[in-house]
């Protein structure tokens, strides 16, 4: 049985653009993933923050028009629109300055461009919405609730070393690990749903 | 309560995991799982299937700042402020110095923001201290932060204005951008609420009127804060003059660039209703934060709580506020009608202006401090029912004893009509001298008001007494 999700899909709350929090959210997470994939991409820093800032910026304006059934999974088109902008940027930066075959040296070292959706930017994607839904979880929880998760789930402790450690007893650690995780995938679920839809 | 359950149940394993069993209950399936490890695994995987485990482990191991648990206590973000600056600094002999910027030395580092880190420096040529707003390295690299901090300078320079932090100048050659501003020795007013609670109720209306006074004049501007809250707010020494800075996120109404990408901007537990949601928004939205902010005065806590950003985005605009009188019981009740024509959710029936923020709040500050000489606003006062109201309910009973009279004597009527007669004699007398004043003093529980009315009632009559 999996916890009941009562929020909506991140992708249909992007499309009311009243829904700031949506917004926010979907931010949070993406621009990190698209900074991290266009830096593989042998992007300057600042460079790198342009890519991730056009991406967003093109989701702003395209998502009502996003048809799920004509352009596939919201992640795939997310990480077409990074590899897109991220290509043009650095044509645009090599042109210039070296020319001709250097463009095609450094677009030889690209990652593949042709795995759909790159699977670069998927795994960047879940790393990310990991650390974040992590991140919010534990600002909210009590340093011994998360202590519990974290040594029993993370680093993979045996719960009665863990219950000795903190002074608490097996049962208390497991539900403490175990609301913690389920409390997490609640955050992460709306950006999977993308993909559902 | 249930007896004592030593055994595998699966529907209260997922109530476990939801919270919803209650203390009693909890305890005992806790026990439980601590014997039975058929049961500790069943709620591994109603919690999550194995890639979730798999990927907690993979993804999250490295982490060393989620391995920490959160503790309370707000010197963590100061010191890794503290680092990054630091190292931009150049090394000094002064030894008051943690460093050099520019030809600035740097005393200590005094806060920390959603735009960058603020440092305390000393101004040679004047003697005085200045307080330095750097903006952070991760934003300086975003032209469109860089933008956004460059406004600031330009929008809080473009207004002077006694209640708002002057911009002596901007840096835009340095390493990182900065703004050079007056140093404000007396902290800011969230410092102030966490450490002393609620406010006196003069201090409330007082710090009220600063705010509304400087936003009279940063609107005539057509520039709309955008993130008023009890942090922007500092205090003079001594705390008197109140100073509202931070216009990082004010902008000219009409540039719109970013509030088109849907970012949420500003601090949502002092947003209006509107900037939450992401619409449009004009000066008014600025005048429920400063109700917001009067809130949080009265109260010592903001209008909407929520255990993350998220969820006090989503309430701001559901939830009613607890009114000011049941957290804070010195305060009147006229305070809450007050604090609501700020905190109106519909922005067509919160108070239209600055300036009317600014009345209304004096003439309050004046009836608390004179309350005989300055009677409350109208708008203020205790809500009397309408006459109106009051003669529909006049009638209704009137109508309602008739039928009573009616029914009661159906066969004599000459008897019914002097009883007519009579019930409305009684009920006239009754409606003016018993039933309408006992109404009206259920609605006038305001009794810290009347207090301090009556209270310097006397002291205007010790004083009309010739000695």
């Amino acid at each position: 049985m999996a916890i009941p999700d009562t929020r909506h899909s991140l992708i249909r709350r992007l499309v009311d653009r009243a829904d700031a929090s949506a917004w926010s959210e979907f931010c949070t997470v993406y621009e990190p993933v698209i900074y991290r994939f266009a830096k593989r991409f042998h992007l300057q820093d600042a460079d790198a923050r342009e890519v991730s800032q056009e991406v967003l910026l093109t989701v702003s304006r395209k998502v009502e028009s996003f048809d799920t059934l004509a352009n596939g999974r919201f992640r795939g088109w997310l990480s077409k629109l990074a590899r897109n902008a991220a290509v043009d940027l650095l044509r645009k930066r090599r042109e210039r300055p070296t020319g001709g075959s250097d463009i095609f040296r450094l677009l030889s070292v690209v990652p593949a461009f042709d795995l759909e959706p790159s699977q670069a930017f998927l795994q960047e994607a879940r790393h990310q919405q990991f650390h974040w839904a992590a991140e919010q979880i534990r600002q909210s929880s009590q340093p011994m609730t998360w202590q519990a998760f974290w040594l029993t789930a993370v680093e993979n402790l045996p719960a009665t070393e863990v219950a000795h450690k903190l002074g608490m007893n097996v049962g208390s650690v497991y539900v403490a690990r175990c609301r913690t995780l389920a409390r997490i995938k609640s955050l992460i679920e709306p950006f999977l749903e993308e993909d559902a839809s | 309560m249930i007896a004592y359950r030593d055994e595998c149940d699966l529907q209260l394993l997922v109530e476990l995991l939801h919270a919803r069993l209650d203390r009693v209950e909890e305890e005992q399936v806790t026990i439980h799982l601590e014997r039975c490890a058929a049961c500790r695994q069943e709620l591994d995987q109603l919690t999550a299937p194995d890639a979730w485990w798999q990927d907690t482990q993979s993804i999250l191991k490295d982490s060393d700042s989620l391995a920490t648990p959160v503790e309370i206590g707000p010197s963590q973000p100061i010191d890794n402020a503290v680092a990054w600056v630091v190292n931009l600094l150049k090394p000094t002999t002064d030894s008051n110095a943690i460093g050099m910027l520019d030809h600035w030395p740097v005393r200590e580092v005094i806060g920390q923001g959603g735009m960058g880190v603020v440092v305390k420096v000393w101004d040679e040529e004047l003697h005085r201290p200045l307080a330095v707003k750097l903006l952070s390295p991760m934003l300086a690299s975003s032209g469109a932060s860089r933008q956004r901090f460059f406004r600031e300078a330009q929008a809080a320079a473009a207004v002077v204005h006694p209640n708002i932090v002057p911009i002596y100048t901007v840096a835009t050659e340095s390493v990182l951008p900065y703004l050079v501003m007056p140093f404000v020795a007396g902290g800011n007013l969230q410092q102030r609420i966490d450490r002393e609670g609620p406010l006196p109720l003069t201090e409330v209306l007082s710090v009220g009127v600063q705010i509304a006074e400087a936003l009279v004049a940063a609107h005539r501007f057509g520039l709309v804060h955008r993130d008023i809250k009890p942090a922007n707010i500092l205090l003079d020494d001594g705390g008197h003059r109140v100073l509202l800075s931070d216009f990082g996120l004010a902008r000219t109404i009409d540039d719109a660039s970013l509030t088109n990408s849907g970012m949420v901007a500003g601090t949502p537990q002092y947003m209006s209703p509107e900037q939450a949601r992401g619409m449009s928004i004009d000066h008014r939205s600025d005048l429920y934060s400063l109700g917001a902010v009067l809130y949080a005065m009265a109260t010592g806590r903001p209008p909407v709580r929520g255990d993350s950003t998220l969820a006090v985005l989503r309430r701001v605009g559901e939830d009613q506020p607890i009114p000011v009188y049941e957290i804070n019981e010195t305060m009147p009740l006229w305070l809450d009608r007050l604090i609501q024509r700020f905190l109106e959710k519909k922005v067509e029936l919160r108070i239209a202006s600055a300036l009317d923020a600014v009345e209304l709040l004096r003439s309050s500050l004046a009836h608390v401090r004179a309350p005989v000489r300055n009677p409350l606003v109208k708008e203020l006062q205790t809500p009397s029912r309408s006459s109106l109201s009051r003669r529909i309910l006049a009638v209704g009973l009137l109508a309602a004893m008739l039928v009573v009279g009616y029914v009661s004597w159906p066969t004599k009527p000459s008897i019914e009509n002097v009883a007519t007669v009579s019930s409305q004699k009684l009920f006239n007398t009754t409606s003016k001298n018993q039933f309408l004043p006992k109404d009206e003093m259920s609605f006038n529980l305001d009794i810290p008001s009347r207090l301090n009315e009556l209270e310097s009632r006397l002291q205007a009559i010790r004083e009309s007494i010739p000695k």
